[in-house]
């Protein structure tokens, strides 16, 4: 069953005027991307700065429109619209942010952040039991729900993150550099809860990276993108053992390898 | 010996956040500092240039070639930064001066330690186009002529480095300095620090949280944790056999994340991956 329908998508920034006569400059972020996911599966967008994966996210998420191609999500037509409008891809789906600092209101204790999505979206049910239920499944402590987002560490934070983008039984889960700010014992624990929620929950799962170490112990599928456009996509275990793609080769022999190493 | 750190303690107040650090470091020597947010890392490495905040206090030694540098003058440390000690930082951008050209900056130590007099105008162009070179920036006679925001981030760091390594100092400290970079630029800026200091003899120090950076530009290796040093060997060593918890619980952690070629990937229980030997596959 298709999840999501991804068909020629281009995105153009036109740049600042530089000359008062001529054409102004254009940016191709997106140069044509296609791609179809599946329900239940994992999916890693990798790429270096400039590359358009998080151009890419705000289009499936209709935060921006394109410039031309569409956007599908279980057949129906994504864009930008009113929030009224959105309701039905905002109860679908949740977003994951790269500093959870960013994504938490500090002056809304746990529970308030992650019950407000459910209101927001006319969620129906015990909200309270939701919540109580959410954070134990991100393997927060019920007493913390009092404690406020400074009162928390790193990866406290960042699963209070998770649970608002869970909490209200989104078929799709979005993570854009979810793991970038954390220490790397938090960023093990983060990746086993993600494999716990994919398994448990058999929620789809989307995750934006330049990490490659990601992709190898999370998706089991790979988009390597380049320049605003695809490279390779396919099974990540095809994909880094066998790189088709000149740039997917460039990019796995930059990667420090704790093992290999001294290459001097 | 270059560097000699011994018994390092610095406090907060009360709060001690580095407790009792020594090593030391030899000319040529590649030496990593390995921590965790909070570890101590970064304030060992600023206590060395006597860069520690104001708030700051600290006991015990910095000795840099035999001269003890703790409770110098804030004078006398002016006259060893940036000749016997280069430090390069995370951000490139913020490291440099936007409004300066390239040369300009590259040239400075040399300017400020007497070295290139102000008005030797040839001279500063001279030394401006070997430091580019020497840093392997394109285009070495015109970079110089350039401003930041014309450089790319890789380039950026390399006039950075350019700059700490400029009056040849005797120690490099760097700070995180690929952290900011994607990572095809980083093997780049790692294969030019180990190229440096192999030409130069000087003795490195590299403070980072990744384990597989520290695999590629480190021999040996400190491993911090909240202020204290919890291990110390050479860098196969600590991978291969780590003695103490924390540093299993690093090399376990960043086994589970970050890319091995060795290992299947994909799908599955991490644990019955980790079991299966496989074949590099066209990698290298």
């Amino acid at each position: 069953m298709t999840l999501l329908t991804v068909t020629g998508l281009v995105r153009d920034h036109v740049l600042p005027r530089r000359t008062l006569f001529g054409p102004a400059e254009v940016k191709r972020a997106l140069a044509g991307v296609s791609f179809e996911m599946a329900d239940g599966d994992t999916l890693a967008i990798i790429g270096e700065s400039g590359s358009g994966k998080s151009t890419l996210v705000r289009l499936i998420l209709a935060l921006d429109s394109p410039t031309s191609g569409s956007v599908e999500f279980e057949g129906r037509r994504v864009a930008p619209g009113s929030a009224a409008s959105l309701r039905w891809l905002r109860r679908e789906t949740g977003i994951v942010l790269q500093d959870p600092y960013a994504s938490l209101d500090p002056r809304m204790p746990v529970w308030r952040s992650v019950i407000e999505p459910l209101r927001a979206l006319g969620i129906d049910g015990d909200h309270r039991a939701m919540v109580a239920e959410v954070l134990e499944r991100v393997g927060l402590a019920a007493e913390l729900s009092t404690r406020y987002p400074h009162e928390l560490s790193g990866g406290q934070r960042q699963r209070v993150a998770l649970a608002r983008a869970i909490v209200h039984g989104p078929k799709l889960l979005i993570g854009d550099e979810p793991l970038s700010a954390l220490d790397v014992t938090v960023r093990a624990q983060v990746v086993e809860l993600l494999r716990e929620l994919h398994r448990d929950l058999g929620l789809s799962m989307i995750l934006v990276s330049h990490d490659i170490g990601l992709v190898q112990h999370f998706a089991r599928r790979v988009i390597v993108m380049h320049d605003g456009e695809i490279v390779e996509d396919g099974p990540s275990q095809r994909v880094l053992s066998a790189p088709e793609h000149e740039y997917t080769r460039a990019l796995l022999s930059a990667v420090p390898r704790l093992d290999g190493r001294r290459r001097r | 010996m270059s560097l000699e750190i011994s018994d390092l303690t610095i406090r907060f107040g009360e709060r001690v956040v580095v407790d009792a650090v020594s090593f030391s470091v030899a000319p040529g020597e590649r030496f990593g500092i390995i921590g965790e947010s909070g570890s101590g890392k970064s304030l060992t490495t600023l206590a060395i240039p006597g860069l520690l905040p104001e708030r700051a206090t600290w006991t015990g030694s910095v000795r840099l070639d035999g001269v003890e540098l703790l409770g110098l003058a804030e004078k006398e440390l002016a006259r060893i930064r940036g000749r016997r000690i280069g430090s390069v930082f995370q951000d490139p951008q913020t490291a440099l001066n936007p409004m300066r050209t390239i040369g300009n900056q590259l040239v400075e130590p040399l300017l400020l330690h007497g070295i290139v007099g102000r008005r030797d105008h040839d001279e500063r162009a001279r030394q401006a186009v070997r430091l580019a070179s020497l840093v392997k920036l394109p285009d070495p006679s015109r970079i110089v002529e350039r401003y930041p925001h014309q450089l790319s981030g890789g380039q950026r760091q390399r006039v950075g480095i350019g700059i700490a390594l400029a009056a040849s100092p005797s120690v490099l400290l760097a700070d995180e300095p690929t952290t900011a970079l994607d990572v095809t630029i980083q093997a780049g800026i790692l294969e030019l620090f180990n190229d440096l200091v192999s030409e130069s003899g000087t003795a490195l120090v590299f403070v980072t949280h990744d384990l597989g950076v520290l695999a590629q530009v480190a021999d040996s290796v400190l491993v911090l944790a909240n202020g204290r040093a919890v291990e110390r060997g050479t860098v196969a060593g600590i991978l291969d056999h780590p003695q103490h918890e924390v540093t299993a619980g690093l090399v376990a952690a960043a086994r589970l994340t970050s890319f091995d070629a060795r290992i299947p990937l994909g799908g599955g229980d991490p644990a019955d991956r980790r079991a299966e030997p496989a074949a590099e596959g066209g990698l290298s």
